[in-house]
């Protein structure tokens, strides 16, 4: 990370001043009076101003997603710039490691699976391309609620591909994420605890009731219309092109006008009969003007993300404060009512404002958070109680959250590794649109030809699949007569099996698809019969360039990463597995050892107190205190000692929270 | 009449008593205040009427179908409803008057073993919210975390081995509530892959005592000044002193092998099968067998909303594979008597097939399992009718599930444990009452 502060000509930094100079309108300022007034009236003082020591870690692991580089705190503590707090800010706000907390940001809140079916990677290709372009956020929401097509022409249908045949699950989703409503309760009945009924839910969806996850029927149309002399009209001919296009048409969402939602069969309130059609309809809100051509879901979309829809930028505030100070301003992220109590009304009328300002420049908003007065204060000692609103005389004090601990641990391991990208992600993305597109352009006797392709070698698959089964079942009789030889020979025959059907080439059988060379067909046919695109995890990256969720059993996960199935399921509770992975797990254990790269380094260094500060930079990114010199410089002397030191710093505290 | 607190297997009662109030207060009791509880409790007259099945259960293995299982296609089949309501799945008979569907064949065999409850009824229909009302026997609230039913157990139920935890999960998903409001040491520990048992249990090879006691020392020093600013403040701060004393009461156990698979012959493991849940069953009976108190098995996947009897025909049979090995296996080394085995999910399915072959969420009406540790085998409680739709006969509830496994465990399900906001819960929640025909 290039610092600007000792980087840029001084004509630059002195621009940069006097922008923050005359900034006394700008929202953190605004915010800052707010509080200041607030603190006044209620007679709290606010908690002091953190040292630099304290400031620089907060902010890299607060906006970067990581802890600073010994290089990177050096040069904080050695300028001697009076907004050398903001010009910090103002570099990382705008780093790919900002980008790639948003993704991460968003990839909880959307409960993205990269490797769900097809669509998965769609959709983390889109939402990682809309965090790395700061897409507005209206209208990447827009975008989400009003997807149509194929993945390949408009990722962003993964959002609703993501709840594929569970409509209403995905409509409950929608209005906890983005209105912070929660209405799944009344999926089922009429919610007791707030004024949605049953049938203000079924309104709702009704916005969605045309969407349709499958466009069988249109590709179906397509072939028939051409279909080729001498191919009987019967649905089975066609089973070639429905194998050819069998996972293709699994990643579309159409809507069409005409499908209506009905109430359940067992519907048990007065205010409606059961199976009856229902129209879409905002209870709580003002009605979106519908119009009979337009898709209801874009009205739906349109209304959501209008400025006048002041939950839906609320909600939004509320989520942002929250990732900045550690507590949300109202007393709830996703269940807003009319019972709602906020912290400090006029500042969240304040950011909302700001925000339709400045069209939903999300980092905009962010970069003010980070500037205020507040973002500056040391945290609470007391937090305040579930639920509760708080007096935010200070910001809260965080566990690092998994991906933070994750990519800190890697900052020690390989330095500063923001830029590096995993290109998996992408070949496997770029692969699968080129090969979409090259499907639509084959002539119809060429895609039945690939699908008549395609069903040999799921013939020979499954002939396959059998001889294994049967071996298998072979070796588990021999086990149970005793016959240990026998059963380890067909085990192991059968995992030759296994790996030959793996390599099948398409080649065995005839193709007579002049237009693609035999590689081309080869992929082709490997295309069309691939139900699933796997992504890898690419080490020694960031947590942001990894497909999501982590899987169950990582270190991302143990320390309570998002699992992608719930929205917002990341969590920083304590856990037994997390002490062992911590004591005595590879993550760490490799960062300590004599052998590690920080330990070669301390060799070089002769004075013990060179090595303390080193070490201190390292992982707490400060220099040592008096006392902490006095106490622990006799463990630089060994390997050994020093890996014990090494080894309880990563245990400690200072290390797993942010002050 | 006998006072169910006498029966308390483990603990006296006053010594209970002064636990729970030494937990919530943080205060000792002494005499006078321990009398209030054991008046109050005395005075109760469900617990009064308690039948001789209070306590049989020294631990639970708790299988949780998240996703939301089909009662149809399992526990509660609808033979005359036909083909709209069952689809492709059968009705086969088991012991006594259960019928299942026809997945569950070796269930069916082992039927004499297991109760099911055909009535369950919840009001939480979407996941999030139905997995936390099930297992902790409370709607989610922004202003408190409930604990689930293996942490009241805990807390209400003493430790039999100090060697391990006595509360374990296993490939449960992140947002379990674990101990909720109840202190950090509740928290289950997280086996993620019961195959793979706990991971780092061991010191890297190269760390000697003297080095490891060095580190362990070093890390105190240096956590003294944070941990007197925010420890009181911050319940998760304190909450890692916890789970650094017990990893390494842990990687000292002499139970560790409890966690070692690999330990079990060659048939055991084709007698459970091959999936992931399948071990996590195996593991359960292995740490039943170590005295732990109650582990939880989460089997995922069951969310059909489409092809309903495609994902039966892939699932059911694991499903009744694993539980049936589970039962056997406890039957034969007699443990099956003093565990209780309870199968649940955070709602059922809507017996009305979609139109993509697949059935919706239903939390009106479904079913649970339960076997083992008195529970009267062969026996149904509750029903529904004719087309599956409605409960005709004993609704259950979350709450009278915890109440249940309370009386099975032989604590109280009734007596109010203080939150640190000073409100009192109970384990079997407002209205839960042990389901007593239950138990023979």
């Amino acid at each position: 990370m290039i610092i600007i502060y000792n980087q840029l000509p001084k004509v630059f930094m002195i621009f940069m001043l006097s922008l923050h100079i005359s900034h006394a309108d700008s929202l953190s300022s605004k915010i800052d009076s707010l509080l200041n007034t607030s603190y006044r009236e209620k007679s709290i003082t606010p908690n002091n101003i953190i040292p630099d020591s304290i400031f620089l870690r907060r902010t890299f692991l607060s906006i970067a997603g990581r802890i600073p580089t010994p290089q990177e705190a050096k040069e904080f503590y050695a300028s001697t710039l009076e907004n050398k707090r903001h010009l910090l800010i103002d570099t990382l706000i705008n780093s790919r490691a900002y980008s790639g907390k948003m993704f991460l940001f968003y990839a909880d809140q959307f409960r993205l699976k990269t490797n769900l079916r097809q669509h998965g990677v769609a959709f983390h290709k889109y939402l990682y391309d809309a965090a790395f372009a700061n897409k507005p956020y209206d209208k990447l929401v827009k975008d989400l609620i009003d997807a149509e097509g194929h993945i390949a022409d408009n990722p962003a249908v993964g959002y609703y591909l993501r709840d594929r045949d569970m409509l209403l699950d995905n409509v409950s989703n929608t209005f906890q994420v983005f209105l912070g409503t929660q209405v799944g309760c009344a999926q089922c009945h009429d919610d007791p605890f707030s004024d949605t009924t049953q049938l203000d839910f079924y309104k709702l969806a009704a916005f969605s009731s045309g969407i349709s996850y499958d466009v069988n029927t249109q590709i179906l149309q397509k072939i028939k219309s051409k279909r080729p002399t001498g191919i009987s009209k019967k649905r089975k001919s066609l089973n070639p092109v429905l194998s050819v296009f069998k996972y293709y048409k699994q990643n579309t969402i159409s809507h069409s006008l005409t499908t209506n939602l009905k109430l359940p069969h067992d519907y048990q309130y007065a205010d409606a009969e059961p199976n009856q059609i229902v129209k879409p309809a905002i209870a709580f809100e003002e009605m979106p003007h519908l119009n009979d051509e337009g898709a209801h879901k874009k009205a739906f979309a349109q209304w959501l993300t209008n400025p006048n829809n002041s939950l839906f930028t609320k909600v939004l505030a509320n989520r942002l404060w929250d990732n900045v100070f550690g507590y949300p301003l109202a007393d709830t992220l996703v269940n807003w009512n009319s019972r709602t109590k906020i912290a400090n009304e006029e500042v969240l009328t304040l950011i909302s404002k700001e925000i339709v300002d400045n069209n939903y420049n999300v980092r905009s908003i962010m970069q003010e958070l980070y500037k205020t007065e507040l973002f500056q204060r040391a945290p609470t000692t007391q937090s305040p109680a579930q639920g509760s609103v708080f007096d935010f005389h200070a910001p809260l004090l965080k566990r690092l959250s998994a991906e933070q601990l994750y990519d800190s641990l890697l900052t020690i391991k390989n330095g500063n590794v923001d830029l590096l990208k995993n290109n998996n992600i992408d070949d496997i993305w770029n692969k699968y649109t080129r090969l979409s597109n090259q499907i639509k352009t084959l002539s119809t006797k060429e895609i039945f030809d690939l699908g008549n392709q395609i069903i040999q070698q799921e013939k020979l698959k499954n002939k396959q699949n059998k001889e294994i089964l049967l071996l298998k079942l072979q070796a588990i009789k021999a086990t149970k007569e005793g016959d240990e030889a026998l059963a380890t020979k067909l085990y192991s025959e059968s995992k030759i099996l296994r790996k030959k059907q793996k390599n099948i080439s398409p080649m065995d059988t005839m193709t007579s698809m002049e237009t693609q060379s035999l590689e081309q067909v080869s992929e082709l046919v490997k295309f069309a019969s691939t139900r699933n695109l796997i992504t890898k995890i690419s080490y020694g990256k960031r947590s942001y360039e990894q497909p999501q969720p982590f899987y169950a059993s990582s270190f991302v996960r143990k320390f309570g990463g998002s699992d992608g199935e719930i929205s917002n399921s990341a969590h920083d509770k304590a856990s037994i597995t997390q002490a062992l992975s911590l004591l005595n797990g590879n993550h760490v254990h490799r960062l300590t050892t004599k052998h590690s790269p920080l330990q070669k380094q301390l060799l070089k260094i002769n004075s013990a107190e060179e090595k303390l500060n080193l070490i201190f930079l390292t992982l707490y990114s400060r220099y040592p205190t008096e006392k902490e010199k006095l106490n622990y410089i006799e463990y630089t002397e060994t390997p050994s000692s020093l890996s014990s030191l090494l080894k309880a710093m990563f245990s400690s505290k200072q290390f797993l929270f942010i002050q | 009449m006998k006072n169910s607190t006498n029966r308390m297997d483990d603990l006296t009662r006053r010594k209970f008593m002064a636990n729970a109030a030494k937990t919530f207060f943080g205060v000792s009791i002494g005499g006078s205040l321990s009398n209030l509880y054991a008046d109050n409790i005395s005075a109760s007259d469900t617990v009064i009427n308690a039948p001789a099945s209070f306590g049989k259960a020294k631990s639970v293995i708790y299988l949780f179908m998240s996703g939301g299982m089909s009662q149809l296609d399992t526990f509660d089949p609808k033979p005359d409803a036909g083909e709209a309501v069952m689809g492709k799945t059968e009705t086969i008979n088991g012991k006594g008057d259960i019928r299942l569907g026809h997945h569950l064949k070796k269930l069916a065999t082992e039927s004499d073993s297991i109760a099911l409850i055909r009535s369950m009824s919840s009001t939480q229909g979407a996941h999030a919210q139905g997995r936390y009302f099930m297992r902790t026997g409370f709607t989610e609230r922004a202003a408190i975390s409930h604990p689930t039913a293996g942490a009241w157990v805990n807390n209400l139920k003493a430790t039999r081995n100090e060697n391990i935890p006595s509360y374990v999960t296993v490939n449960c998903g992140n947002n379990h509530p674990g101990a909720g409001f109840l202190p950090p040491s509740f928290n289950p520990l997280p086996v993620g892959d019961a195959e793979k048992g706990l991971s780092n249990i061991t010191r890297p090879s190269l760390i000697s005592d003297e080095e490891f006691d060095c580190q362990m020392k070093l890390q105190k020093q240096l956590d003294v000044e944070f941990d007197s600013q925010y420890k009181d403040g911050y319940r998760n701060v304190g909450a890692y002193n916890e789970m650094y004393k017990s990893a390494i009461k842990l990687m000292e156990s002499e139970d560790l092998a409890a966690f070692d698979l690999s330990k079990e012959s060659e048939i055991t493991h084709q007698l459970y099968g091959e999936h992931k849940f399948a071990k996590g069953c195996l593991l359960a009976r292995r740490l039943v067998e170590k005295n732990v108190n109650f582990i939880e098995v989460e089997f995922n996947g069951f969310d059909w909303h489409n092809d309903n009897f495609e994902k039966a025909d892939s699932m059911l049979p694991v499903l009744d594979n694993a539980v049936s090995a589970l039962l056997a296996d406890l039957k034969i080394k007699g443990l099956l008597d003093t565990t209780l085995v309870v199968l649940t999910t955070e709602f059922g399915r809507n017996p009305k097939i979609n139109k993509n072959n697949g059935r919706d969420h239903y939390p009106k009406a479904f079913s649970c399992m339960l076997a083992g540790a008195g529970i009267k085998g062969g026996n149904i409680h509750g029903q529904t009718s004719t087309d599956g739709s409605t409960i005709t006969e004993n609704k259950v509830t979350a709450t009278d599930l915890n109440a249940t496994i309370a009386h099975a465990v032989g604590i109280p399900f009734n007596m109010p444990i203080f939150s640190p906001s000073r409100r009192p819960f109970k384990m079997g929640g407002t209205e839960g009452k042990p389901i007593y025909k239950l138990f023979s």
